[in-house]
């Protein structure tokens, strides 16, 4: 195995397959920033190119664009508060915020710095998974994939801030827009009026993007000022000088990195759930376990830094059931399971056996595609930083042309963009009167998943499921992450003096 | 090169009525399959662009065909074709689209033939076409299913399976092509199956049929190909008129079952629909030069040997039929006996 490991690395450093990669890196990072153009569907167009190449040379140029479009796509996220990615939503959360107050080289170091962490904490558990791949991939059935989702949902509890109440009603409303559509059994449309666009649901692109991009867009319309105004001492060389702040915060944080990079490779694993949902679980487990969790959404660095992990972490993860039987963990491996057949090779046993030093050299592109993507990254953080500080005017235009590209490229749909106008008055809305967005989002996400696993968990194994061991597993973990919380403030009251609780009134 | 052009352009009409010729007398006659092809049929067409329209995601079956083509097409056509995603319903939303489109040419799509033909036979919410409104231009690619089974379950042949019990066939849910096979089959041959729906995708159906916690399942061949090569899982029917030869000898076809004459009007008004395949297809009342312009670039395009043999290297295997016969198919499936339609209803 060893042999592979290094034949592997040789392999990726032959000069065309390098060439490649930096080209695949080079296309990735411009989808990656671009809103909308998603990393899958990119893939699918430059699969045709892969036709006359090397196994180690296709995947050099496909994974190393592909890994990349997850890692720039935040970097629109910290700066703009558009999501470049429909992945790259959380990182709006904190990074945005931010970058208002004068620190996106700080966000932006911290988030691309994790970033490059999480790809190297998920290939390293591909790399380990490798022997014991195919029977990981076989425990998980869908009542595993339900009971994920379920503790997927409990994090609504910590992302609602302070307003449980609050953030419960935007959870169930998520719940109800998650509704729309086919229903996943029987196939009756649910509240679709006839439209057949309905028929799908509602988008998560056009909403990610409208939720966070366009409410963000919108304000700065209002504002009439650039978008880095908000801190006193806001100067683009004073936020350029965060750079290395951000880099040691990641550093500080490392079990934030650690703990988002292994809820990405969990989820990755797990087919159908993939990134939108991974990335606002990790920020929620951020969130729980911080000291400071009432900072969150108003620019805590732990927020930019888990939002960055899990990205990256998950490519990875998703490769696992990819490469051990052919089946996708998620739209992007879906896109490079057809590569395998381009360039001739079978997923399954082959790529553990007689192939594993391709396996090896496509974890090795995922390393390295990610380092060489964060450094060319932080040469041009310094262009990109002094975008934001253009006055809101100026730059308005171009961002909402970014808006609508971003919604309709996602099928072509012009109704894409009308749910993406509707999502940023929602978002709007939101931010005036202060009601959560991410338990609306998590919700629309979960909430189809969770009902389809439901379903199909009782018509597989009617309630027995209900004993399966992993399902029991996930099952404590969620009556800990809920109870937790609580049984925390419970000592802590107890044990406070009244002066204490008047203070936290007043934190809050 | 440059100046052979305008006497390949003449020629064009010649070549076409070769390639047709050679087509109906069954030799295909791959002489002068590239030349650009421009002749006065396509004037309209010339330096236009033409859309192929795929009705789904990029990345999926449907839109590698319709990317393997297009270049050919192009070069065929002397027009600038290009490929746009339109995903939606299933596939319905952009052949609903299609049928209000000019049928000037300029606007084709690829047809998922089982899925949108079915919809339509049955009647369901969603399909406001039939399959005798669209104007057949040629198939890319047949789609035949194969049912498989898990390597490690009871049911290793379909024999087994109609002499089950109770047969538990996974799905992506009503209307999709496995659900309307497995219950027909299921219908057909009085098998006391029982679907189980909700699957998000087929991968995820594969890898419970692996686990063994659904008995068996129907899914497009090609892509069974793999597993059914690594072991993982058997093949125990062919669902459609030809069998590749990577499938073992011993695996049925539908036509190789023994069935009664009710039994078998019914399945060859469904093999019909599987025979559709994936072929482009124009909106209703194209013009009949712009019909036999494309109709002849196509021919020209899936006759390319290079196009072969870079469909052969992607293991997306080729399966052309001229527009005419796919008429016919079409004519074959309204023909069909009312039971089938009567069944097909029960589907959606």
């Amino acid at each position: 195995m060893l042999s592979d490991v290094i034949s592997g690395l040789t392999q990726v450093f032959q000069p065309v397959p390098l060439m490649l990669m930096f080209l695949g890196i080079a296309i990735g990072f411009v989808v990656g920033v671009l809103p909308g153009l998603g990393g899958a569907v990119t893939l699918a167009l430059m699969i045709p190119f892969t036709f006359d190449m090397q196994p180690v040379e296709a995947f050099a140029f496909l994974l190393g664009m592909w890994v990349v479009t997850s890692t720039t796509g935040d970097i629109t996220s910290v700066l703009f508060g558009v999501p470049g990615e429909a992945t790259s939503a959380a990182t709006v959360l904190d990074g945005h915020p931010m970058t208002k107050r004068g620190e996106g080289g700080r966000a932006l170091g911290a988030v691309l710095f994790s970033s490059a962490l999480g790809a190297v904490f998920g290939a390293l558990v591909l790399a380990l998974s490798i022997p014991v791949i195919r029977p990981l991939v076989l425990a998980f059935a869908p009542p595993e994939f339900f009971a994920l989702t379920m503790l997927g949902l409990t994090f609504v509890v910590a992302l609602s801030g302070k307003t449980l109440l609050k953030g419960f009603v935007m959870a169930a409303l998520g719940l109800l827009v998650a509704l729309v559509g086919l229903d996943p059994q029987a196939g009756i449309p649910r509240y679709t009026f006839d439209q057949l666009y309905l028929w799908d649901g509602i988008g998560i692109v056009p909403l990610v993007v409208g939720l966070f991009g366009g409410a963000e867009v919108l304000q700065l319309m209002l504002s009439k000022r650039s978008i880095a105004s908000g801190g006193p001492a806001a100067t683009p060389e004073a936020s350029l000088s965060g750079i290395g702040q951000g880099c040691r915060d990641v550093l500080r944080h490392w079990g934030v990195v650690l703990r988002s990079s292994a809820i990405g490779t969990g989820i990755g694993i797990v087919p159908g759930l993939g990134g939108s949902v991974a990335q606002f679980m990790a920020y929620g487990a951020a969130q729980q376990s911080s000291r400071t969790p009432e900072l969150f959404g108003k620019g805590a660095v732990e927020g930019v830094i888990a939002s960055g992990a899990v990205n990256n972490a998950k490519d990875s993860g998703s490769l696992i059931p990819t490469i051990g039987f052919g089946i996708p963990g998620g739209a992007g491996s879906a896109v490079l399971l057809s590569a395998f057949l381009v360039v001739g090779l079978n997923p399954g046993q082959e790529m553990l056996t007689t192939e594993l030093d391709v396996t090896f050299s496509m974890i090795w592109v995922t390393v390295l595609a990610n380092f060489i993507a964060v450094a060319a990254a932080f040469l041009l953080i310094k262009p990109l930083t002094r975008l934001t500080f253009i006055s809101g005017p100026l730059l308005v235009p171009f961002l909402l042309l970014l808006l609508a590209l971003g919604a309709y490229t996602a099928s072509n749909n012009f109704a894409d963009v009308v749910v993406m106008i509707a999502a940023a008055v929602i978002g709007v809305l939101c931010i005036r009167y202060d009601w959560p967005r991410v338990p609306f989002l998590l919700a629309v996400v979960l909430g189809s998943l969770a009902e389809r696993y439901l379903f199909l968990s009782y018509s597989l194994f009617e309630w027995s499921w209900l004993t399966r061991p992993i399902v029991l597993g996930i099952g404590a973990i969620i009556v800990l992450a809920v109870l937790a919380p609580a049984l925390r403030r419970l000592r802590a009251r107890s044990r406070s003096s009244r002066s204490t609780d008047e203070k936290d009134e007043v934190a809050a | 090169m440059k100046p052979a052009v305008p006497l390949r352009r003449s020629l064009w009409p010649l070549v076409t009525l070769g390639l047709g010729a050679g087509v109906l007398t069954g030799c295909s006659g791959d002489s002068e399959p590239t030349a650009a092809a421009a002749g006065d049929e396509c004037a309209s067409l010339e330096g236009e662009t033409v859309a192929l329209v795929v009705p789904y995601d990029p990345g999926g079956g449907y839109d590698t065909y319709t990317r393997l083509v297009a270049p050919y097409l192009e070069e065929a056509l002397g027009a600038t074709v290009v490929v746009e995603n339109q995903p939606g319903a299933g596939g319905l939303l952009a052949l609903n689209n299609l049928l209000a489109e000019d049928p000037d040419g300029t606007t084709l799509a690829i047809m998922n033939g089982v899925g949108a033909g079915g919809s339509s036979i049955a009647g369901a919410e969603g399909a406001s076409f039939s399959l005798e409104d669209f104007t057949y231009i040629g198939r890319v690619a047949s789609d035949p299913s194969l049912i498989v089974t898990s390597a490690t379950g009871p049911y290793q042949t379909f024999e087994d399976v109609r002499a089950a019990d109770q047969f538990r066939w996974g799905s992506t849910g009503p209307g999709a092509e496995d659900y309307v096979t497995s219950s027909l089959l299921s219908a057909v041959f009085d098998i006391p199956g029982e679907v189980i729906t909700g699957f998000p995708g087929s991968g995820e159906t594969e890898l419970a049929v692996i686990q063994g916690s659904v008995d068996g399942m129907s899914g497009n061949l090609t892509s069974r190909r793999g597993a059914v090569e690594e072991g993982t899982q058997t093949p125990i029917l062919v669902v459609g008129e030809e069998k590749p030869d990577w499938v073992p000898e011993d695996v049925p076809t539908v036509d190789d079952l023994d069935t009664t004459e009710e039994q078998a009007a019914i399945l060859d008004a469904h093999l019909a629909l599987i025979e559709l395949g994936r072929p482009f297809v124009g909106p209703p009342g194209m013009d009949e030069d712009v019909t036999s312009c494309l109709r002849g670039a196509m021919d020209a395009a899936m006759n390319d040997p290079e196009l072969i043999e870079e469909s052969v290297q992607q293991e997306r295997e080729l399966a052309y039929l001229p527009g005419e016969e796919l008429e016919g198919l079409v004519q074959r499936i309204s023909d069909a006996p009312p039971a089938y339609g009567d069944l097909l209803k029960t589907f959606y």
